[in-house]
C-alpha cells in the first residue's frame, strides 16, 4: 500500500491530513441477523483496508458474508440485520456513525456499487438514460438536459453501441451484458473513488463476463478509482486483483497479494479451495478433484475456535481455542490460521 | 472403443413463435427460434460426453429432445440401436427409465412433502425395479452409492444442503438402474467445494455403472474435468468436437479459442493469448449468414460469409471452421472441403 498515485478523477477529493494511506479501512466490523435459532453472525470482526487506485478482490462461496461486508460499507444491510461493532473509516470518517445526510453525500457519488443481477437491480420503468442522470442531478446538481448528454456520452465510455437511441431504452430491453454495462455507467457517473462490485459477472456468459471485467479494468486506468471485487471465483480474482481477502463463515481467513496468496497460500481454507478447482489446463488436470469434505457451517451454530476446523485436513484439538485474529506470516500477508507456518509449510 | 449405447443424428428442433395480434393481423411469418440445428454425437459406455456453449446456445433443448420432453422436429436418437423418435407414448415410457435426467437446480427437483427415501422409493416402484419388501434397503443402497447415509432416508429435501440435494437426485436417476445418465448443469448451482464432490461422484458412478453420461455445463474447466471427450456448441450447431485433450490441446475453432481465452484461470501469473471477443451473442430468432460465429470472430474473412463445412482433422477431431485449421497447417490447403451438407 505504498506509492499509490492519487486518483486523476475531477471529483476526487481525498483530504491531505488523512491518518494513512488508505481509502476505506475497515476495522473490527461484525454484522448479525436475528434468527429463529439465535444470532446469525453473517461478519464476524473483519478489519480490511482498500488503498486509492487498488483493486481488492473478496473471495467466499455463498454466505461468507462477503456481500453484507460491502452493504455494511454503504449502509445498505436488510432489516432486520445490524451492524453491531466496528468502523467503517472512509477517508477518516466513520459511516457507521454517520448522519443519514452525510451518508447520502458519500453513496453513489463517491462511493457507488455495482450489483449482481442488473437486471433487479436497474429500475424497470425508466430509461436507462433517466437512471442515469439521476445520480448526477443529485450529486452534481446538473440540469435535466446536461445530465442526459452526460448520460449518453457514460453510455458510448461503457462501450454500448449507438448510446444516443440506447438511452431511451428500459432495462428490460437490453441483453444482459448491455445492462451490467448501463449499470456500470451509472457507478461511475460521479466519478466515485471506490467502485463495490459484488459479483458482478456472476450471471454473464464467460465470453461477456470477460468484456466487462476488462471495461472495469480501462474505466480504472482511466478514472483512478479502487475496486472491491467480490466474487466466489477464484479465477476472477486471481485474474483481476491486486490483493485478495479469503472469507469463510463470516470470518477473513486470509488476506495476502494475488500473487502470494496463489504461490504460498496460508490458510488450509484457501488451499482447499484452490485443490477442488478444475482447470482448463489439461495437462495440469488432476482425474479426480480434492474437494473439501463436509458443508460450510450454519451461521447461527457457530462454535468455539476456527469454524473450518470440522473440515479442515490439519485440524485437532487445539483448534478449538483459535480466536480467528489474523496474524501477519509475511509482508502484507496474514491469515486466521495460527499453525499455518507449521502444518502447511511442505504446500503451495 | 465401446459399442456406442447413444447415437444422435442430424438432430433439429426449431420453435415457432407466437405471433402478437398485430403481426397476426399483418399476416407476418411466425419466427422462429433455431434451438438445435444438425447435431449429431455418440456416447459410448463409462464415457463422458461433455457439452459446453453459452446461454441460447440450445444444449438443454438438445437435452430435452433426446428424452423427447421437447419432441425434435427431425433426426434420430437411438438407444443401443433403437430409434426413441419412432416409438409411441406407451412405449416411450418404459425407454424413458434408460435415459435419467439431473437437472441444474436440486431445490425445485425433488418433491418439498416427500422424503428423500419416499422421492428414490417411488422411482424404483414406478419403474418396476424392486418389490415392497425389499424397497427399504435399495433405497438405502442407493443413498450409500452416492455417499449420503441413512440418517437421510427419513429428511424432507428442505433438510439437506444443495450440495447433498444435488445426491439425492442422483441417487433416484439411478434407483431405476438407467444406461444413460443426462446431467444438465448438474453443478452450475453449487459453491466450489461442493461442486469437486458432486464431478467425482458423477465421473466415478459412470465408470463403476458403465453410463453413458451426457455432461452439459456452461464452465469450460468443470467440462475440461470430468469428460472423455466434448463438443462446443454455439447458437444451435456443434462448432467443434473431439476428444477432451484435443480440443483443450489445439483448439481448432476460433469460438472453441474465444472461451478458453475468456475462461478466468485461478492463476496470477496467466497472460492471454487471444483477444476478447466482441459484442454479443446474436439472436437465435435473426441467425447470421454462413459460419454463426462471423460477426464476433477474429479471425473472420469473407469465405466465412457463406456456412462452413465441417473440417475432419482426424482421430474424431472436427470442427466447423475453414480459416484456423488451414491457417494452422491442420488440414492441407489442397484438401478440398468436404461436402457442404454434412
Amino acid at each position: 500500500m505504498t506509492n499509490v498515485p492519487e486518483p486523476l478523477s475531477p471529483m476526487a477529493a481525498a483530504p491531505p491530513d488523512s491518518p494513512d494511506e488508505s481509502l476505506l479501512d475497515i476495522r473490527g466490523l461484525t454484522v448479525a441477523f436475528p434468527t429463529r435459532s439465535g444470532l446469525a453472525v453473517a461478519v464476524n470482526d473483519v478489519s480490511l483496508s482498500v488503498a486509492a487506485g487498488e483493486t481488492k478482490g473478496i473471495v467466499g462461496e455463498s454466505g461468507s458474508g462477503k456481500t453484507m461486508m460491502c452493504r455494511a460499507v454503504l449502509g445498505l444491510i436488510p432489516q432486520p440485520g445490524a451492524i453491531l461493532a466496528g468502523e467503517i473509516l472512509w477517508k477518516g470518517q466513520d459511516l457507521v456513525t454517520a448522519s443519514k445526510r452525510d451518508m447520502r453525500r458519500v453513496r453513489g457519488s463517491q462511493i457507488a456499487m455495482i450489483f449482481q443481477d442488473p437486471a433487479s437491480a436497474l429500475d424497470p420503468v425508466f430509461t436507462v438514460g433517466d437512471q442515469i442522470a439521476e445520480p448526477l442531478r443529485v450529486h452534481r446538481n446538473m440540469s435535466r438536459k446536461s445530465a442526459q448528454k452526460e448520460a449518453i456520452d457514460l453510455l458510448g465510455h461503457v462501450g454500448i453501441p449507438s448510446a444516443r437511441e440506447r438511452s431511451h431504452s428500459y432495462p428490460h430491453e437490453l441483453s444482459g451484458g448491455m445492462r451490467q454495462r448501463a449499470m456500470i455507467a451509472i457507478a461511475i457517473a460521479c466519478r466515485p473513488d471506490l467502485i463495490l462490485a459484488d459479483e458482478p459477472t456472476t450471471n454473464l456468459d464467460v465470453t461477456i463476463q470477460d468484456q466487462i471485467l476488462g471495461l472495469l479494468s480501462d474505466l480504472q486506468r482511466e478514472f483512478g478509482m479502487a475496486i472491491v471485487l467480490v466474487s466466489h471465483d477464484l479465477g476472477v480474482v486471481a485474474q483481476n486483483a491486486d490483493d485478495v481477502a479469503v472469507m469463510y463463515a463470516g470470518y477473513a481467513v486470509e488476506s495476502a497479494p494475488t500473487k502470494l496468496l496463489f504461490s504460498s497460500t496460508r490458510h488450509p481454507y484457501t488451499a482447499g479451495l484452490i485443490k477442488a478447482l478444475p482447470t482448463v489446463n489439461i495437462d495440469a488436470q488432476r482425474t479426480m478433484l480434492s474437494p473439501i469434505p463436509g458443508q460450510p457451517p450454519a451461521l447461527d451454530h457457530l462454535g468455539s475456535g476456527c469454524p473450518f476446523a470440522p473440515r479442515c485436513q490439519y485440524s485437532a484439538e487445539r483448534c478449538l481455542q483459535v480466536d480467528m485474529s489474523l496474524v501477519r506470516v509475511a509482508d502484507q500477508h496474514d491469515t486466521a490460521c495460527p499453525f499455518a507456518l507449521e502444518v502447511m509449510s511442505g504446500d503451495g | 472403443m465401446a459399442e456406442d449405447v447413444l447415437t444422435i443424428e442430424s438432430l433439429n428442433k426449431r420453435f415457432r413463435l407466437d405471433r402478437s395480434l398485430g403481426a397476426w393481423l399483418h399476416r407476418a411469418p411466425a419466427r422462429t427460434v433455431t434451438a438445435v440445428d444438425d447435431v449429431s454425437l455418440s456416447v459410448p459406455r463409462g464415457h463422458v460426453l461433455g457439452i459446453v456453449g453459452e446461454s441460447g446456445c440450445g444444449k438443454t433443448t438438445l437435452a430435452r429432445c433426446v428424452v423427447r420432453l421437447v419432441e425434435p422436429d427431425g433426426g434420430q436418437v437411438r438407444l443401443d440401436g433403437q430409434d426413441l423418435l419412432a416409438l409411441s407414448r406407451a412405449q416411450l415410457r418404459a425407454v424413458r427409465k434408460r435415459v435419467q435426467l439431473v437437472f441444474q437446480d436440486p431445490y425445485t427437483s425433488l418433491n418439498p412433502r416427500l422424503t428423500i427415501g419416499a422421492a428414490i422409493a417411488e422411482a424404483a416402484r414406478v419403474h418396476q425395479i424392486v418389490d415392497r419388501a425389499g424397497e427399504r434397503g435399495y433405497v438405502l443402497e442407493m443413498l450409500e452409492l452416492v455417499g449420503l447415509s441413512s440418517e437421510f432416508y427419513d429428511r424432507l429435501p428442505r433438510a439437506l444442503s444443495g450440495g447433498q440435494r444435488q445426491r439425492a437426485v442422483i441417487a433416484r436417476a439411478l434407483a431405476v438402474k438407467p444406461e444413460v445418465l443426462i446431467a444438465d448443469e448438474a453443478v452450475s448451482a453449487l459453491d466450489v467445494s461442493i461442486q469437486a464432490q458432486i464431478l467425482n461422484l458423477l465421473r466415478r458412478l459412470t465408470d463403476e455403472l458403465g453410463l453413458a453420461t451426457l455432461f452439459i455445463a456452461h464452465q469450460l474447466a468443470v467440462i475440461a474435468n470430468i469428460s472423455d471427450s466434448v463438443a462446443v456448441m454455439y447458437l444451435g450447431q456443434i462448432v467443434e468436437h473431439g476428444s477432451t485433450r484435443e480440443i483443450f490441446r489445439s483448439p481448432q475453432h476460433p469460438y472453441t479459442r474465444a472461451l478458453l481465452a475468456a475462461h478466468p484461470e485461478p492463476d496470477p501469473d496467466r497472460r492471454r493469448t487471444e483477444p476478447a471477443v466482441r459484442g454479443d451473442i446474436p439472436s437465435p430468432l435473426d441467425l447470421p449468414n454462413g459460419c454463426r460465429f462471423h460477426t464476433r470472430c477474429p479471425h473472420a474473412q469473407d469465405k466465412c460469409l457463406t456456412p462452413p463445412p465441417v473440417v475432419d482433422l482426424g482421430e474424431g477431431h472436427q470442427a466447423r471452421c475453414v480459416v484456423l485449421p488451414y491457417a494452422e497447417g491442420r488440414v492441407a490447403p489442397a484438401t478440398p472441403p468436404p461436402d457442404a451438407d454434412r
